[in-house]
């Protein structure tokens, strides 16, 4: 922040401006108390979900940015935001997100931000690292819809009903793209783990049997 | 769905997404609350998805305009080559392309900055705001209401940028007089900059409006109570001094420890003036407590307010 004017404080940013804390807080906004107060309970209920969701699927800086974004978008458009706001919320992060990305040119922040996670989850075991590679690759090779289809239910809690919701589409899709994101997940984790050379110091060996035939058994 | 990959997916999930108080902590949670119900809520409500595309879209024609193309690299290139000669064309054009009313006027610095100089401070802050946004910038201004008398600033001018990483720098140009497209401010903002910034501005305060932005003191040069010599002074004193000075007082009481809720009531006679500032036209806060400020205080005080007295 930079001042041409050593004497101007700026109360809104400082907070106080002179011996004293300001105690005033100005609604410029020309929104009712009402409106306040349920603005203020959505974003206090939600507003860990929203960042849990966002932190999820990008860098801590984006995920501020598009928490800000988000919670802007739901002020101004307060009259559409339903009784149940948390899917409705989550849809406009998603948007908002989707627009970062494409923004930054990184379409595939999200499975870049995955295989973090599944290198961390991984360690220093091979094996593991090789099989998350292989259900990365799977995760990969879903559509975005079903991508986010699966997240939302299986790392953001909501049900299909949320999750169709979030992201607009009707139940029936969403069960769809949540089948077949499921199919193509499973076939990946009941095959083989191949040999990941250059992961983990390209110690991999092949086997011959799946990860998680010996420990998981997907249906 | 499968339990099995639920579970799996969980350890997919960064670990970040199970901390969201402690990355988004809630001090910052709540100075962003505070921002986002001081924007006005009706104006653009519908539009608010749509601004987002038309930023998205905003940068999206900056980025072409000015060559950004890292994202593909087997044109880079013929993208740094192509840049340049935009670059080049751009800031030729660009300040004769401009519509008369423009409200920010933008081209291509020296060193491949841009460099946004704002020739209407006086616009609407949505105006202006979708000025950046029609050259894919995300800066939000603020527009904030101030008295006249501020010292070295003149209404219309930018006061305050932020940024992330301090990435847009404000430089003054010219002389800076009363009066629209008197007092130029550059912003210097980094070609290939995508964050968000917000930039102030500040402008007279209507009357009855509360100061957003004022001096730190009313004892100050310049200001109606300079060399009045209140600090200190009882409450019973003050009042006739600021009714000559036809100033309404707005009094703040200190109630326990904890701060001097702003309030229409008058303290009693025998409190002492604490400090006062500029509340808005014709109008102070007075802030008040029951002991009299401690003396070295009052010495330093003096020292620094009754310069010229």
């Amino acid at each position: 922040m930079q001042c041409d004017c050593e004497r101007c404080v700026p109360r809104n940013i400082s907070g106080s401006a002179g011996h004293f804390p300001s105690m005033k807080a100005t609604r410029r906004s020309g929104a009712t108390e009402s409106e306040h107060r349920r603005f203020e309970r959505v974003y206090a209920d939600h507003s860990d979900a929203v960042a849990s969701y966002l932190l999820a699927r990008t860098d801590r800086d984006s995920a501020a940015d598009a928490f800000a974004r988000s919670f802007e978008i739901a002020w101004r458009r307060l009259p559409d935001v339903p009784l149940e706001p948390l899917p409705w919320l989550l849809g406009v992060a998603r948007r908002v997100l989707a627009e970062q990305r494409r923004a930054a040119g990184r379409h595939t922040a999200l499975v870049e931000r995955i295989g973090q996670a599944a290198f961390e989850a991984a360690g220093d075991d091979t094996e593991t690292a090789c099989f998350h590679e292989q259900v990365l690759a799977a995760i990969r090779a879903l559509t975005p819809l079903q991508q986010e289809a699966l997240l939302l239910t299986a790392w953001d809690g909501l049900s299909q009903r949320e999750a169709a919701a979030a992201l607009g589409c009707s139940r029936g899709a969403l069960a769809l793209r949540l089948h077949r994101a499921r199919r193509q997940l499973r076939d990946a984790a009941s095959k083989p783990v191949s040999s990941v050379a250059g992961i983990r110091g390209g110690k991999a060996e092949p086997r011959g049997r799946g990860h998680l035939s010996m420990s998981q058994e997907m249906p | 769905m499968s339990e099995n990959v639920v579970e799996l997916l969980r350890r997919f999930r960064h670990d970040d997404a199970h901390r969201p108080r402690e990355i988004l902590p809630a001090d910052w949670r709540a100075a962003l609350l505070e921002q986002i119900v001081r924007e006005p809520r009706s104006v653009g409500a519908d539009a608010a998805p749509s601004r987002s595309m038309a930023e998205e879209s905003g940068r999206r024609t900056l980025d072409a305009r000015i060559g950004y193309g890292r994202r593909h690299l087997a044109v880079v290139v013929l993208g740094v080559i192509a840049a340049a000669a935009l670059s080049a064309l751009l800031s030729r054009i660009s300040l004769s392309a401009q519509p008369a009313q423009a409200a920010v006027v933008f081209r291509i610095g020296k060193h491949g900055e841009i460099v946004a100089r704002i020739v209407n401070p006086f616009a609407a802050a949505r105006q202006l705001e979708n000025a950046f946004i029609a050259h894919g910038l995300h800066i939000r201004v603020q527009v904030l209401p101030a008295p006249t008398s501020l010292d070295q600033v003149s209404p219309g001018t930018t006061v305050f940028v932020s940024s992330k990483g301090n990435a847009i720098r404000m430089i003054q140009t010219g002389p800076c007089r009363r009066g629209p497209s008197s007092c130029h401010s550059d912003l210097l903002i980094p070609r290939h900059f995508i964050g968000a910034g917000t930039i102030t501005i500040y402008r007279p305060a209507k009357p009855g409006e509360q100061y957003q932005i004022a001096p730190q003191s009313s004892f100050l040069p310049g200001q109606p109570l300079h060399c009045s010599h209140l600090l200190g002074a009882r409450v019973r004193t003050a009042i006739p001094v600021l009714s000559a000075h036809k100033l309404k007082a707005v009094w703040q009481v200190k109630t326990g420890d904890y701060g001097h809720p702003a309030s229409a009531t008058r303290p009693p006679g025998d409190y002492f003036v604490w400090a006062i500032w500029p509340w808005g036209p014709r109008t102070v806060e007075v802030a008040t407590e029951s002991v009299s400020p401690h003396h070295d205080l009052k010495v330093l005080g003096a020292q620094y307010f009754d310069k010229g007295c």
